[in-house]
């Protein structure tokens, strides 16, 4: 090496220490890492963060009641709330990895507005967080442990990272919310997550409207809206044919929707295409091709029925939780500006419904 | 002329620097110019955007043939005389702020969401120092750095595409307006000039690849400015298709977040974004590189410097965009200098050299004929070699 390589070489090493890892690091014990966040409607916020274990001895020395710690606060915006919980904590606290914000389900539309908002707009939080609602003050749930999950894994966040578990798929990430409360003519949604034996659990949405308490879609609603906006993955449907009751599985289904502006309504066409299989039937049965069509028009009846619930109980509440006006706004501009952004979102649906549904075999026996 | 001799590049070289040199600085906050001020006019406001960037380059490499000189300074004289100097310098003293702007976006989107508890002048001397470190170097030293870092930067941008596509839902809010309204369209369009300006690369750089031709090149830096025009098609599509276009408009970095939203749960990575960030480094590293090689060497050509004066040149060219980059506190002003002031300007210089070169080479060779004619039956004489 001559001696221009040698200095260039030298500058290199000496450069090394001015990356930014270098000098500016914290070790992690030193660091509280907040992991998820649950608000109450009387402002509380509740920060949960995983005890550090140093070394991986005490990770398993850790009892399971000790491995996450919860922190709360009272303030009124997110900023003001990190800037409360920071003065109270002998670690410097992260927010950079934030899984999951957990929101009391009496939170009005424009509280939670609010707080989405606030973790948005700051580029501290990637806007990838979970984001659902509990039924009243979220502090139980997100202290929620479950025998299926140890740590480093949050219990909460991993029911919501599980992909195609669960047979309506009802998450909700933090950006996804905020586009869509952002949009008019889309009423933005929460799952509602309640408690069990061995974690949570999720069947039912609110709603948010425009203004005040978000509004709870029953279960039966919830299927539809699923069918409705292909979030149906692997769904059981009881049907009855001639006084002999068949449950039809594995219904994933596919929707196609065409929307369009007229001065009064949102006017819809949905298209649902599902796939299943007959997965209970009456003992000594022996399924026919006839029998395998009928179950299946009785299924397509079923869900169609479903389906246009949901569609009643969206114009019952005044909300569009499907996005339609915002999608029908967007192809005739020139009638969606006739419409305020409130009138829009509340703008009736009509809707056209026609489902079909495929049976596929399954097993050994006929 | 004391431009010693310039290592002639590949006609694949010359294709890769042009593309790294449109675009590539400014794509972060892309769409969101756009938006602003085309509002849903935008898709129309894009398409004609690309069409005037791929006329001007045509006009562009119109002219050089029928001149000579290594520099776009040394090829002006014959078109401009001693107007080259107010030409050149007017369209210097705009992307030269451009650049110094986009160093301050840049800066500031890495330390605003990647790097928080890093200073911001960090960033900025980094990338400075390293552009300015690359710019004192060859053509085609610089060229074989890039034929190395743009793939890369390609393949990573298009492997997060690919991802990105799983969050793709909106089609139909990629509809553009039904009426067509020429002001929010003509907004628009000068909204993105910032994407186009390629520091005079094309006419710089075109005139050394090996064994080539004008129309040869005229061709390859047509398919480069359509290849950045498709990745900006791409981007607008993915992010409007994503956000929909009235949450898009509210985002700084509207394609950064997009990214940014993307998880995967293997290979112990969470955030798949980080990714491009190492190519995103290099990617405007290369374009200030390209700006400040190109606008020192033509310099060095205009005032008959050395090799050793056009290294001071660049240093000093570096001092100037870091000043202006330290002058913008914010993304915001450093946004609204790039597209309420620098962007007006820039389309309205450019469009009127790359109409007036042409114009004025073509009337030259015809004056040239005139007399010929007159005189009686003598051939017309041969233009000089490019």
């Amino acid at each position: 090496m001559n001696r221009r390589g040698l200095v260039r070489l030298l500058a290199s090493v000496c450069a090394l220490p001015l990356l930014s890892g270098c000098w500016n690091q914290r070790p992690i014990e030193q660091r509280a890492i907040v992991i998820a966040v649950g608000v109450t409607a009387h402002h509380q916020w509740r920060f949960l963060f995983p005890n550090v274990a140093v070394t991986a001895d005490s990770l398993t020395a850790i009892p399971s009641a000790q491995q996450f710690y919860t922190v709360s606060v009272r303030a009124p915006t997110w900023q003001r709330a990190v800037h409360r919980l920071q003065a109270g904590m002998a670690r410097k606290v992260s927010v950079g990895e934030l899984q999951l914000l957990m929101v009391d389900d009496r939170l009005s539309t424009g509280q939670v507005t609010r707080i989405v908002d606030g973790l948005n707009t700051t580029g501290a939080v990637p806007a990838t967080f979970w984001i659902a609602a509990s039924p009243g003050s979220p502090a139980a749930l997100l202290e929620q442990t479950s025998p299926q999950t140890v740590v480093p894994y949050y219990a909460v966040a991993t029911y919501f990272d599980c992909r195609g578990c669960h047979p309506l798929r009802l998450v909700e990430r933090g950006w996804q919310w905020w586009a869509q409360n952002a949009t008019p003519g889309d009423s933005p949604y929460l799952p509602l997550a309640r408690p069990t034996p061995h974690g949570v659990a999720v069947r039912q949405l609110l709603v948010y409207p425009l203004h005040g308490r978000p509004v709870l879609m029953p279960p039966p609603i919830t299927q539809g809206f699923a069918y409705l906006t292909n979030r149906a993955v692997d769904v059981a449907v009881p049907v009855s044919l001639d006084d002999q009751a068949y449950t039809v599985a594995r219904l994933d289904a596919q929707v196609r929707t065409r929307v369009h502006l007229t001065p009064r309504a949102v006017a819809v066409q949905v298209q649902v295409r599902a796939a299943g299989i007959i997965d209970d039937a009456p003992p000594h049965t022996l399924v026919t091709r006839s029998l395998e069509h009928a179950v299946g028009l009785a299924a397509a009846h079923v869900i169609a029925v479903r389906c246009r619930d949901t569609i009643d109980w969206a114009n019952r509440t005044h909300t569009d939780p499907f996005g339609y006006a915002k999608r029908a706004a967007w192809l005739d501009d020139a009638l969606g500006e006739m419409f305020s952004a409130a009138r829009l979102t509340t703008l009736p649906i009509q809707a056209h419904i026609a489902v079909r549904v495929t049976i596929h075999g399954d097993g050994v026996a006929r | 002329m004391s431009v010693g001799p310039i290592e002639p590049i590949s006609r694949g070289q010359f294709f890769l620097i042009t593309t790294t040199s449109v675009v590539v600085g400014g794509v972060y906050i892309w769409p969101q110019t756009v938006l602003t001020d085309a509002g849903l006019d935008a898709p129309w406001a894009v398409l004609l955007s690309i069409s005037v960037a791929l006329g001007i380059t045509w006009l562009q490499t119109l002219w050089p043939p029928k001149t000579t000189g290594m520099t776009e300074l040394g090829r002006m004289q014959a078109v401009w005389g001693w107007g080259r100097w107010p030409v050149f310098l007017a369209t210097a003293a705009l992307y030269v702020p451009l650049d110094g702007a986009l160093v301050a976006l840049f800066s500031q989107l890495l330390q605003q969401l990647y790097y928080r508890y890093t200073p911001l002048w960090f960033f900025t001397i980094t990338v400075l120092l390293m552009a300015g470190w690359l710019a004192s170097h060859s053509l085609a030293h610089i060229a074989r750095n890039i034929q190395l870092w743009f793939p890369l930067l390609l393949a990573s941008f298009c492997l997060l595409t690919l991802m990105a596509l799983g969050h793709f839902h909106e089609t139909a809010a990629l509809h553009p307006a039904s009426v067509i309204r020429v002001v929010p369209i003509a907004k628009g369009v000068v909204a993105t000039w910032y994407l186009w300006m390629q520091g005079e690369v094309i006419v710089t750089v075109g005139g050394h690849v090996r064994e080539t031709t004008w129309t040869q090149i005229r061709h390859w830096a047509l398919a480069a400015v359509a290849l950045q025009g498709a990745i900006i098609l791409i981007i607008y599509a993915l992010v409007v298709g994503t956000l929909g276009p009235a949450v898009a408009e509210t985002l700084e970095w509207p394609l950064v977040y997009i990214f940014s939203n993307l998880t995967v749960r293997t290979l112990f990575i969470s955030r798949p974004s980080i990714v491009i960030v190492v190519a995103w480094v290099v990617a405007l590293i290369l374009y200030l590189t390209l700006h400040v090689f190109v606008l020192t060497v033509n310099l060095q050509d205009g005032w008959s410097l050395s090799a050793r004066g056009r290294v001071g040149l660049v240093w000093a060219l570096i001092g100037l965009l870091g000043g202006i980059a330290w002058g913008l506190p914010s993304p915001v002003a450093a946004t609204d200098l790039v597209v309420h002031w620098i962007d007006p300007a820039a389309l309205g210089v450019t469009i009127m050299t790359s109409l007036g070169a042409p114009w004025l080479v073509r009337r030259r060779s015809v004056q040239e004929r005139m007399p010929v004619r007159s005189a009686g039956g003598a051939p017309p004489r041969a233009s000089p070699p490019s």
